[in-house]
């Protein structure tokens, strides 16, 4: 989280492992596009139940559809669909892959 | 006798596997959580008796829940000779995780790689030897639901061997690892869990295991290895680092181009606008369909049981026998005629909604919606098998993280119609008033729902947390496994319901005989004459139906003293029949709800929901009654 952090306020994009990223929540992701999350931050429940569904720290992501209403994000992984609340993707950190 | 308990993630054909292995006895459901209590059943392998325990899904031994907590309890407290982790070899990298974590155990162990069939409509071949060797575990591929590999999985059972030992972590992780858990060995006498899952769970940040741990000598230990361990992430990521690899070395991924079915459903079932149409469609199409069908047969029946009393009538002279007799007969013919064609077809129609994927993505429609009722949307599964029966829906509320949101869901799960009060929406208001009271009443039970969650969101304390659910693909439940599992529901009210039924209107006929209904009748009069306008005859059956709910239209009849229900409307108006469905829909659960509310929220709960429910009924009986009186 600290070099996150870091690495925000040096600059937007950063270059990690050969991707060039542009940091921003999932929450404010666009659909159809892949990103590659960063960090999970808050709750350790919520937590805990990302990573058992295979959303944890290095895994490509795309956000599927969304739901009207400030509703739920529903969002691909590597083999499954899960869907997640607003809240929560406001506290996941992805980067774009361009 | 060996037990063999069955432990997979959700949807991962668990339940499938167990009714084709144990005789049926156990239902499956496509969300998370279907399996809410174990169940048990026998087998033989090689004329030996195997005792076999289906036990809720879980994504880890780190619950989350309480469905998943109910697993892992059981898991360490039962003595289980052979663990069968069901792994959906669709989704092999997020299975695999769990498989890990059971190898810990150190038990007897075999891997039936369920949806072999999925995984290659997905593109992706597993080579089952290989992963074999790399996991150390016997792996046996099977399709559940077609009956595939089962007899393989059957003989492997007797000769499984515990997993071979491997190190999952990398070397420094592994050390501190063992470190904590030598510690724990010295200063932790009394846990059910493997001291090296323990120490893993409190490295990850799991608060049962991390507090357990802080209470011991070991705690300074375990606060530095967190520290080293970047609070656990280290080995978690190791962890998936290790599935990822396992799934790249024994499977090829054929890249498919073609869009899945799924996403062609999902299109339209889960679009900002057709999705609530299509939501709405499919339920109105529900209640129309049983709608339809229930009424010419409840027609048919009620002529046909008319013949038998005429018959009876001339065959027994003696007075009392005969009314006896009759009260038998009256009994066996409500059950069959009244409740039944209700009742069959929504249970039915609510398991296929639940076996075929379709909750799932309810949940992600609504979520904003059940939010104003401080719910999220995995609520809705709990609300819609209320339509089929309260109990299994209370129970359903385990996958509900919060108190607050469990306490909600049960008060308004309870208030949704369950069958048997359908039988008397459907019997009752729309077979005298007609479809549009049914339509009227239904909406304005979904209005009442959403209003009490308002006001309940307000009065109770507490926050709910946001929902995470996972969508399970669409699947074509067989024809077996549903009627199996409509049977599971209609049993209850076979077995439990049609004695009481009999029994009951004897009783109703004999109390008349004797003219004590004069009694009884005085002591209700209060309430249901005088402040509801309705005849104080129902009040016996208004008790009745706490017992069980079916009961409630079938002994109305007879509390009113006529020879068939079609004979209702002579002796109650519209209006007085709309205020006693009314009145039914939202009354004191039944017994069952009851003990089942107990269970999942407590006793101050159950007494809350009940008091509530009573009150709320009342009230809202007696606005219907000065609406339509006036109008």
């Amino acid at each position: 989280m600290k070099s996150l952090k870091k690495a925000n306020k040096r600059n937007l994009t950063n270059s990690v492992c050969g991707y060039k990223l542009a940091l921003m929540r999932l929450a404010e992701a666009e659909t159809n596009k892949t990103y590659k999350v960063v960090a999970i931050e808050g709750g350790c429940n919520a937590k805990d139940r990302l990573i058992k569904l295979g959303l944890l720290p290095g895994v490509e992501i795309q956000i599927k559809r969304k739901a009207p209403l400030r509703g739920p994000f529903m969002v691909t992984l590597n083999d499954s669909d899960i869907v997640i609340g607003r809240g929560i993707a406001s506290k996941i950190e992805v980067a774009e892959i361009i | 006798m060996i037990t063999v308990a069955l432990i997979g993630q959700p949807n991962c054909g668990k339940s499938t596997l167990f009714n084709q292995i144990a005789g049926y006895k156990s239902l499956a459901a496509n969300f998370p959580g279907a399996t809410v209590t174990y169940t048990k059943g026998t087998t033989y392998i090689d004329n030996e008796l195997v005792e076999v325990i289906d036990l809720p899904g879980t994504y880890s031994l780190s619950w989350y829940d309480d469905a998943e907590k109910e697993t892992v309890k059981a898991l360490f407290s039962m003595d289980i000779d052979v663990i069968v982790n069901i792994v959906d070899a669709s989704m092999l990298i997020r299975s695999i995780e769990l498989t890990i974590e059971l190898m810990s155990l150190e038990k007897s162990m075999i891997v039936a790689l369920n949806m072999m069939d999925e995984a290659s409509k997905k593109g992706i071949e597993i080579d089952v030897k290989k992963l074999e060797d790399i996991l150390g575990i016997k792996v046996v591929p099977i399709v559940a639901k077609k009956g595939k590999g089962i007899k393989e999985l059957l003989a492997s059972i007797k000769h499984a061997k515990k997993p071979r030992k491997r190190c999952v972590y990398k070397k420094e992780a592994e050390e501190k690892i063992t470190d904590l858990s030598k510690c724990i060995a010295e200063n932790l006498k009394d846990t059910q869990w493997p001291l090296k899952l323990l120490s893993i769970k409190a490295i990850e940040g799991f608060e049962p295991c991390e507090k357990a741990v802080m209470e011991t000598p070991c705690a300074e230990m375990l606060t530095k290895i967190k520290k080293d361990l970047d609070d656990g992430m280290v080995i978690i990521n190791q962890r998936h680092a290790l599935c990822m690899n396992i799934f790249e070395q024994s499977s090829q991924v054929k890249k498919t181009r073609k869009k899945s079915v799924e996403s062609y459903f999902d299109d339209i079932l889960m679009h900002p606008i057709f999705g609530y149409i299509a939501m709405i469609a499919i339920f109105a199409g529900i209640f129309y369909t049983v709608f339809q069908g229930g009424v010419p047969i409840e027609n048919l029946v009620i002529g046909l049981f008319g013949d038998v009393d005429n018959y009876l009538s001339l065959v027994i002279h003696n007075q009392l026998a005969f009314l006896i007799a009759k009260g038998a007969v009256d009994g066996i013919g409500a059950a069959t005629g009244i409740a039944l064609p209700y009742l069959l077809p929504f249970l039915f129609i609510i398991s296929f909604l639940e076996d075929v994927g379709y909750l799932p993505r309810i949940a992600y429609l609504m979520d904003s919606t059940m939010h104003k009722m401080g719910v999220h949307g995995t609520s809705v599964i709990p609300f819609v098998a209320g339509y089929g029966c309260s109990v299994p829906a209370i129970m359903a509320t385990r996958i509900l993280k919060s108190k607050k949101e469990k306490y909600i869901t049960a008060f308004l799960a309870s208030i949704v119609p369950c069958s048997a009060r359908t039988t008397v929406i459907m019997g009752l208001a729309g077979y005298f008033l007609g479809y549009w009271y049914v339509i009227g009443l239904y909406a304005f039970n979904l209005l009442v729902v959403l209003i009490s969650g308002m006001i309940l969101k307000k009065l109770l304390p507490g926050i709910s947390p946001e929902m995470i659910i996972d969508i399970p693909p669409y699947r074509l439940p067989s024809l077996k496994t549903l009627l199996l599992k409509t049977w599971q529901k209609v049993k209850d009210f076979v077995y439990l319901a049609v004695p009481m039924l009999i029994v009951g209107s004897v009783i109703l006929t004999l109390i008349s005989y004797y003219h004590l209904d004069v009694y009884i009748n005085d002591m209700f009069k209060p309430i249901l004459q005088d402040f509801l306008g309705l005849p104080s005859a129902l009040g016996v059956v208004l008790i009745f139906g706490i017992l069980k709910k079916e009961l409630t239209l079938i002994m109305l009849y007879q509390a009113l003293g006529l020879s068939s229900i079609a004979m209702v409307s002579s002796v109650m108006t519209h209006t007085q029949m709309l205020i006693f469905t009314v009145f039914v829909i939202f009354y004191i659960p039944c017994v069952a709800t009851i003990a089942a509310i107990n269970r999942e929220i407590g006793i101050k709960g159950s007494a809350f929901i009940t008091v509530g429910t009573t009150v709320l009924a009342l009230v809202l009986a007696y606005m219907t009654k000065i609406i339509f009186l006036a109008l």
